[in-house]
């Protein structure tokens, strides 16, 4: 089910007017996990299998890495058990691409297995239950995420992982962030301004500005693209960067906001990531929940910085290409991820300047983009030579004709991504204290009109797909 | 906050209501699904009275220009099958005297992206009694629309800018054509190969069944129904394909229907294999416009 859907606006205000009722407050985690369970398997009840299973495993191992022995066994077992599900339903077609030949059984069997919606991300917070009751060394702080109850902690863990605002895409939650906000909620408790403004923002940057652009680069498509001239393709890129931006940016604020009404705080996934100055800074800006996944579960336990400089290159190279990989059964996803591996290299490489001037930042704050959506490429074409002839197309078509309807489009969706971005940069000048940021009714009533009557085709949120 | 942003929203959308209502704006048009949405939408609440005639068809049959020819509405979409123009006509409260269908692509499935955004319950019933909730009346539509002519003239001048730098450091274009013939070979390539298949029995069986189905239905309202199949490249007219149709439609099952004989007169010229250019969409309108107006 899409967030944007008539299903899911209904499927919405019924669970919220069943949660807050007074008669049903003894049950609101089980309202929030049948209506999870209903937002999930909506088109396809059979995902509810590997759900339910993954679900039970982890929370079964994580309870006896609280109460039992064997603990670093288990969780090794638990964490592979992950790996595994994730591999066998993930990278399969890729295996059977790379490794088989068209006509094998194998081949066919490994390519006819289906791709479970938010596999990424389940089985990503199942490793994280795993791992931080591993990791709790005082009994308090385990009592907070391990009941001595085993089913109840079995309830817990199914709603940790099924909580509908996260479940398909994220942000990625922690199971120490999580299981202590489990616990009784209050209408009069929750922060309806807050939420309204993360709802509206959501909405508008996907259903305005992500599912808009997504008409005009449709057409970074081979062998469409190769018809249109230099400046077309470039703002086509940067159409593609704004897209992908809107529609995560978007579905994470949909998130945040609608897991604000019933009472729960997931963590900040986007923080203005076009204003960075660094590729180190993009990361810590870009689907923040996932980089902090790779880095306190991955990048660290690895030897992170602790093991001199060439070997710390290494974990992070490492780092970003399995987290490449992450997003997509694709070689071209390993290679974005590599790319940003050897980007943060250079970069810690480079000697930094010591007090950069407005000017070197305006020009580091380019670069960052400029190389960052020139990796998004690697997202749409998804095969290397079109990504290639991509490339080699802006600098060959610039004798055709412009394509003057696709770039004003572009340029107009575009505008409002830049604005975000641009207004976090001068938000703490007197000037846009005192006067713009006194009118943020005006926006969100702007938003909310465009929401209404300049929506685009609604689409699939692009991250479903990872 | 909260009350003054929903304040900012219900003026401004009364302000736009107004501006809609009373000025005649341009098309907010912006891409093709958008396209077809919009004519979706003009046929089911901007008529009053049911137009006498409507053409149902995918892409082909979008290059019929409906507004050279009197009393045709042209409910052809691009991207989508036969299936979501008589769903619309069956749905819509007032039917039509006759109903022209192109043959070419009828076993193609309904597109949901259509359906779904159509008739979202919602999105429905909003844009059947308020114009602003129309996808035509979309505010960056308009906007960009009136940009057009400007962006044209920019893109013309773009154009000559280029072509004098090329001029002035001695630049000679080798290229021999431009990179569109690369997409049309490709494109009829593609077509070429399509057209040497056979639908699946399966496949076939199911749409005929829907076909007649909606057929029926048709009939029932007392509607006129009238095949038609749009011109191809030369080489697709005796394709495979092509013969198979034109022989389901010969049947005894179809006897019963008229058809609008296809054209051996013209050599139509097609941008990509099947889709007419400019100027053959006017010959073959000017030929569905003569047969139709002699013999229907």
């Amino acid at each position: 089910m899409l967030f944007t859907s008539f299903n899911f606006i209904i499927l919405f205000i019924s669970t919220f007017i069943i949660y807050y009722f007074p008669l049903f407050k003894r049950y609101q985690v089980t309202i929030l996990i049948l209506s999870s369970l209903i937002f999930y398997a909506f088109n396809s009840p059979w995902l509810l299998v590997l759900l339910f299973v993954s679900v039970l495993i982890n929370s079964s191992l994580s309870y006896y890495i609280a109460f039992g022995g064997f603990k670093k066994k288990i969780v090794t077992l638990g964490v592979i058990f992950n790996l595994f599900i994730l591999a066998f339903f993930k990278y399969s077609s890729l295996i059977s691409v790379t490794f088989f030949n068209i006509h094998h059984s194998i081949g066919n069997f490994l390519i006819s297995i289906p791709l479970p919606i938010g596999i990424s991300f389940f089985t990503f917070e199942g490793i994280s239950l795993l791992i931080d009751v591993y990791r709790s060394d005082k009994l308090v702080e385990e009592k907070m995420i391990v009941d001595t109850n085993l089913p109840k902690h079995i309830q817990k863990s199914l709603f940790f992982i099924v909580f509908f605002p996260h479940l398909v895409a994220g942000p990625i939650l922690k199971a120490n962030d999580f299981f202590s906000q489990i616990q009784a909620k209050k209408i009069i408790e929750v922060d309806f301004v807050s939420s309204f403004r993360f709802l509206v923002t959501g909405f508008f940057l996907k259903m305005v500005i992500a599912d808009n652009l997504k008409e005009f680069t449709y057409w970074i498509a081979d062998p469409y693209f190769k018809t249109h001239d230099t400046i077309t393709l470039v703002s086509m890129l940067i159409g593609y960067s704004c897209q992908i931006f809107a529609d995560f940016a978007g579905y994470s604020l949909i998130a945040i906001g609608l897991a604000l009404l019933l009472g729960y705080k997931l963590p900040q996934n986007f923080n203005f990531p076009y204003v960075s100055v660094s590729f180190k800074d993009f990361w810590k800006r870009w689907h923040i929940s996932l980089s902090s996944f790779l880095m306190n579960y991955l990048y660290i336990p690895m030897g992170g910085n602790r093991k001199g400089k060439l070997k710390m290159y290494i974990y992070l190279f490492l780092t970003m290409a399995i987290g490449g990989l992450w997003h997509g059964a694709g070689w071209s996803f390993l290679v974005w991820g590599a790319f940003h591996g050897i980007l943060l290299i250079i970069e810690r490489l480079v000697p930094k300047v010591a007090n950069p001037n407005l000017i070197y930042r305006f020009f580091k704050r380019n670069l960052v983009f400029l190389c960052v959506t020139l990796a998004w490429l690697l997202f749409k074409l998804t095969n290397f030579s079109d990504a290639l002839s991509y490339l080699i197309a802006i600098f060959t078509n610039y004798d055709l004709q412009l394509n003057w309807q696709i770039c004003i489009n572009i340029l107009i969706y575009c505008i409002p991504v830049f604005m975000y971005h641009f207004f976090y940069l001068i938000k703490d000048y007197l000037f846009v204290k005192n006067i713009i940021l006194r009118f943020e009714y005006v926006y969100i009533g702007i938003m909310l009109f465009l929401i209404f009557t300049n929506s685009g085709i609604s689409g699939e949120f692009i991250y479903f797909q990872f | 906050m909260f009350y003054k942003s929903i304040i900012s929203f219900c003026l401004l959308t009364l302000v736009y209501s107004y501006f809609i209502n009373k000025k005649q704006m341009l098309s907010g048009c912006q891409n093709q699904n958008q396209d077809n949405l919009i004519k979706a939408q003009n046929y089911l609440f901007e008529q009053k009275v049911a137009p006498k005639n409507v053409v149902i068809g995918t892409s082909l049959s979008c290059h019929l220009l409906s507004d050279s020819v009197n009393q045709l509405f042209n409910l052809s979409f691009n991207g989508s099958s036969i299936f979501d123009g008589l769903d619309i006509v069956l749905k819509s409260k007032q039917k039509p005297s006759r109903i022209f269908i192109e043959t070419n692509y009828f076993f193609i499935s309904k597109s949901e992206l259509l359906s779904s955004q159509l008739y979202s319950p919602y999105s429905y019933f909003m844009a059947e009694h308020f114009k602003i909730f129309r996808w035509d009346n979309q505010p960056i539509g308009i906007f960009i629309s009136n940009f057009n002519q400007i962006g044209y003239e920019i893109g013309q001048r773009h154009q000559r800018f280029v072509e004098k730098l090329k001029y002035k450091i001695g630049y000679r274009n080798t290229k021999t054509s431009p990179n569109n013939s690369l997409i049309f070979r490709y494109n009829l390539s593609e077509q070429v190969k399509f057209y040497s298949k056979f639908i699946s029995k399966k496949d076939l069986n199911n749409k005929l069944r829907l076909l007649k189905f909606q057929l029926l239905k048709l009939q029932h309202y007392g509607v006129d129904v009238v095949f038609f199949e749009m011109p191809v490249h030369s080489s697709l007219i005796n394709a495979r394909l092509s013969l198979s149709i034109r022989r389901i439609f010969k049947s005894k099952v179809f006897e019963k229907y008229k058809f609008i004989p296809v054209d051996t007169i013209h050599n139509y010229i097609t941008n990509d294999g099947i889709h007419l250019n400019e100027k053959d969409s006017y010959t073959y309108t000017n030929y569905f416009d003569s047969i139709y107006l002699n013999s229907y």
